[in-house]
């Protein structure tokens, strides 16, 4: 009796005889892949950590990608209660996250959380990627040996100057960063595709782009094939050549064939998988060639197999061991085996809908080359301010490409990793920022070279640590300096314009006027204009810091008189290298420091006693002398001073300011009387 | 230097390892479903009766498999079997061989199925960690009318 050998998988080779086997048969190969003619089941899913609930439960993990250089990993969370996308650092086995990077943006409220990232030169670019522009978020930019912070990816691409970019989706290509979507502040051009400097992923030069087909339609996805970067939009591809700005070119490739979204691309080994509108399509840089026949995609769709999820939630994801390429819809996955020949496919019925993929690295050598480092630093005495705190480093040992680590603690709650910085000679001094007043902290610091740590510091526990390298400080509420607090009129008010230095940027403060609190300025506000008790007296002002329900002793106190304030310190003295008009006149110098800005200067002389004082001469603002020019009979008469009733002397000067309908007092105090 | 595949969930802030010998996906059990090829061994329109079915099997990791024949579509009437894996230390490869058999009358009576199109589905789960690797599934069949010759008519009925 014959006997045949059923496939799994596949469809029989005519060659095999007469037996012929339906088109459709591989239709139910679900959870198990095809692989050198037998079908094995696949592997699970094993739960290593989960984002932490900062803003409610995380909603979905849109991200996850390697840093490969430091044996860790970024990924992106979706927090639903206020929009978020939030960024973590994990460890390299995925199975702690080590440090939050905090919130990149909070999305608009119809722009969908997907995103993307690529690595080059241990720079991290992450975009956004949402069609429209005013919805999408800025690109961000992280340096693994950097601080530890996020920050905004920045360019000059026109006459805007410098400023934020938003590509909407990146890739590192050889030596370069690729990003697109993103023309410049001024123009939104979603056909163009701009590249990095080489070597350097967080610069673009503005003249170094690519205008990827017709204007205004729009990239969707990047991939790599056969050395050449292919450009995808929905239903065409484009192929960049070249491997230089000498040669850079870009040519059409597909005319009817593209790929929607950036997450259906996945490049393996020289080809580039990816799902295109009519389904999965490969290419190695030249033709593209359909690999979807077996899926019977048109067909009825199979009621074994779980709802499939819509094309831009798809994610596409490469098993390493077993050579698959898998298109992952929410928990529909199909499956293709690259293991053996021909095409074999299988579906997923995933237990847990997939948002995201990456494949990342542990229990290698985080920095080839590079030894563990024996350095370490200890921590002086810590300047503690209201929302920061200064830390004096020594360090011991330390060498070249060592990077340091600072631990915080906040009361008796976790450690967690604050930021991250570069040792540099035997001492520095770092700042922690972003803390909260008068609370009570323990920090600690560690070195790190090559992904390595001391065998002291090798604990992810600070509190394990030699304690020299540990300290403790409460954050105090220190209070401002009050720089000026200057008498003027605003809009016919008596004002007083008070102008102070923050000690930090980040707390309110209050205006005291004779000790009372009378106004309160919000964060970041260093001047305000502040009634006065009443006019022509004299107040005493300084400021404080508040925060909540915190409030720093008064700053320095200035004491400031509520008009116009007199001339200071005249003097008159002849002047022989003056000019006066007459020939019967002698030229005096009269001199004095106006101390009122703004403030005209007028000087008054009376002839005689009992006389009126009237005006003689009045001096622009900021003009501190004048020549006077006394009659030649009246040398030897005439002395610098306040008139009086029964003066003997034929005349006297005198002077006060005028600022408006405001005149100060005469001046009474001289300095060097020279009758 | 250990290359891992990860994954993000869409239905909340988990991170999951892709572990080719995890047997749950999170906490959910992954099953099994796999039809073989659908085949007409002597052609289109031949009438055959099919007599053994032998799988391969390959494992360490415990599980059960439901094998049921289906010829021109249809599962046999009681020709489905049941088999039990127990965990091993290291790969193990076993073969099971089963007359298929439809039952009438309450299982008083059998007989060979007869028919065209044979394919077999074979369902299950991993009930541990390990691999689990369908070998090969083969059918003895004995045709017993053959194919129409080049240019006969073929009458419809292939599922």
């Amino acid at each position: 009796m014959p006997s045949l050998r059923l496939p799994f998988g596949g469809t029989l080779d005519r060659d095999a005889g007469v037996a012929v086997s339906q088109p459709s048969s591989m239709r139910a190969l679900t959870n198990a892949l095809p692989k050198r003619g037998k079908a094995e089941v696949r592997g699970g899913m094993v739960l290593t950590t989960t984002l932490p609930a900062v803003a409610g439960s995380c909603t979905a993990v849109v991200l996850i990608h390697p840093l490969v250089s430091q044996q860790e990993a970024i990924a992106v969370g979706f927090y639903q209660q206020d929009r978020s996308l939030r960024v973590f650092r994990l460890s390299g086995d995925g199975v702690s996250v080590i440090q939050s990077l905090g919130v990149w943006v909070n999305l608009h409220a119809q722009s969908e959380p997907r995103v993307s990232v690529a690595e080059g030169f241990s720079v991290v670019l992450l975009a956004h990627d949402e069609p429209v522009l005013s919805r999408r978020a800025p690109t961000k930019i992280f340096r693994v040996f950097g601080d530890g912070t996020l920050g905004n990816l920045e360019a000059e691409f026109d006459e805007a100057g410098r400023t934020a970019v938003y590509f909407r989706s990146v890739m590192a290509w050889g030596d370069y960063m690729v990003g697109f979507g993103f023309g410049s502040a001024l123009e939104d051009r979603p056909e163009f595709l701009r590249l990095s400097l080489p070597g350097e992923p967080g610069r673009f030069d503005r003249d170094h782009y690519f205008i990827v087909g017709n204007r205004g339609e729009p990239i969707t996805g990047l991939g790599e094939a056969g050395g050449n970067l292919m450009v995808f939009k929905a239903s065409k591809t484009y192929r960049v050549v070249g491997n230089s700005p000498v040669n850079f070119g870009i040519l059409p490739a597909y005319a009817l064939v593209g790929c929607p979204h950036q997450n259906l691309i996945v490049s393996v080994d020289g080809s580039c998988y990816f799902w295109s509108l009519e389904g999965p399509r490969v290419t190695m840089g030249g033709d593209n060639r359909d690999v979807a026949m077996l899926l019977d995609l048109e067909g009825e769709d199979p009621d074994w197999l779980p709802a499939k999820a819509a094309l831009k939630d798809g994610v596409a994801l490469y098993h390493l061991k077993t050579r698959v390429v898998e298109w992952v819809f929410g928990m529909r996955g199909y499956a293709l085996s690259l293991d053996g020949e021909g095409l074999k496919w299988g579906h997923s019925d995933r237990g847990v809908p997939i948002a995201s993929s990456g494949v990342l690295y542990s229990g290698g050598p985080k920095l080839e080359g590079l030894a563990a480092p024996t350095s370490f630093s200890t921590i002086g005495t810590v300047e503690a301010l209201s929302t920061r705190a200064i830390l004096p480093l020594a360090h011991t040992g330390a060498v070249s490409e060592t990077m340091g680590e600072l631990w915080l603690r906040a009361g008796q709650g976790v450690w967690s990793r604050a930021r991250d910085f570069i040792v540099q000679g035997s001492s520095q001094q770092e700042t922690l920022t972003g803390l909260t007043a008068m609370t009570n902290y323990a920090v600690a610091v560690r070195h790190r070279r090559g992904g390595e740590f001391p065998s002291a510091y090798a604990v992810e526990d600070p509190g394990l640590w030699p304690s020299a390298s540990r300290a403790a400080f409460t954050t105090l509420l220190v209070p401002p300096l009050l720089v000026s607090a200057t008498w003027m009129r605003v809009n016919s008010s008596s004002i007083v314009r008070l102008v102070w230095e923050p000690t930090d940027s980040l707390v309110s403060h209050q205006a005291l006027r004779n000790g009372n609190p009378i106004l309160t300025l919000p964060a970041g506000v260093t001047t305000v204009d502040a009634p006065v008790s009443s006019a022509n007296a004299t107040d005493t002002w300084a400021v404080r810091a508040v925060l909540g329900a915190f409030f720093s002793t008064p700053s320095n106190t200035i004491d400031t008189f509520s008009g116009v304030a007199a001339p200071i310190g005249p003097t008159y003295v002849p002047d022989p290298g003056g000019t006066c008009g007459g020939v019967d006149t002698v030229p005096y110098a009269l001199t004095w420091e106006t101390g009122a800005s703004g403030a005209t200067t007028e000087v008054f002389y009376r002839q005689g006693n009992n006389a009126t004082a009237t005006l003689w001469q009045t001096a622009p603002a900021g003009v501190e002398a004048v020549t006077l020019c006394v009659p030649q009979s009246d040398v030897g008469s005439v002395e610098l001073g306040e008139p009086t009733g029964d003066d003997p002397l034929s005349g006297r000067v005198t002077l006060r300011h005028r600022m408006g309908a405001d005149v100060s007092a005469f001046v009474t105090a001289y300095e060097g009387l020279i009758s | 230097v250990t290359p891992a595949v990860f994954a993000g969930a869409a239905d909340g802030g988990g991170i999951y390892r892709l572990d080719d010998s995890a047997h749950l996906d999170g906490v959910t059990p992954i099953e099994l479903r796999v039809e073989t090829g659908t085949v007409a061994p002597g052609g289109i329109s031949a009438d055959h009766a099919f007599d053994w079915i032998r799988l391969g099997v390959t494992h360490t990791a415990a599980a059960t498999l439901k094998v049921t024949p289906l010829v021109d579509g249809d599962p046999v009437p009681g020709a489905a079997f049941a088999i039990s894996l127990e965990a091993q230390s290291k790969r193990t490869s076993v073969a099971f061989e089963r007359a298929i058999r439809a039952s009438v009358e309450g299982g008083l009576r059998t007989y060979a199925p007869r028919g065209t199109w044979i394919a077999v589905l074979i369902e299950g789960m991993r009930l541990g960690a390990g691999d689990l690797i369908l070998d090969s599934v083969d059918v003895d069949y004995e045709v017993l009318t053959p194919t129409l010759p080049s240019g006969a008519s073929v009458p419809s009925g292939a599922p």
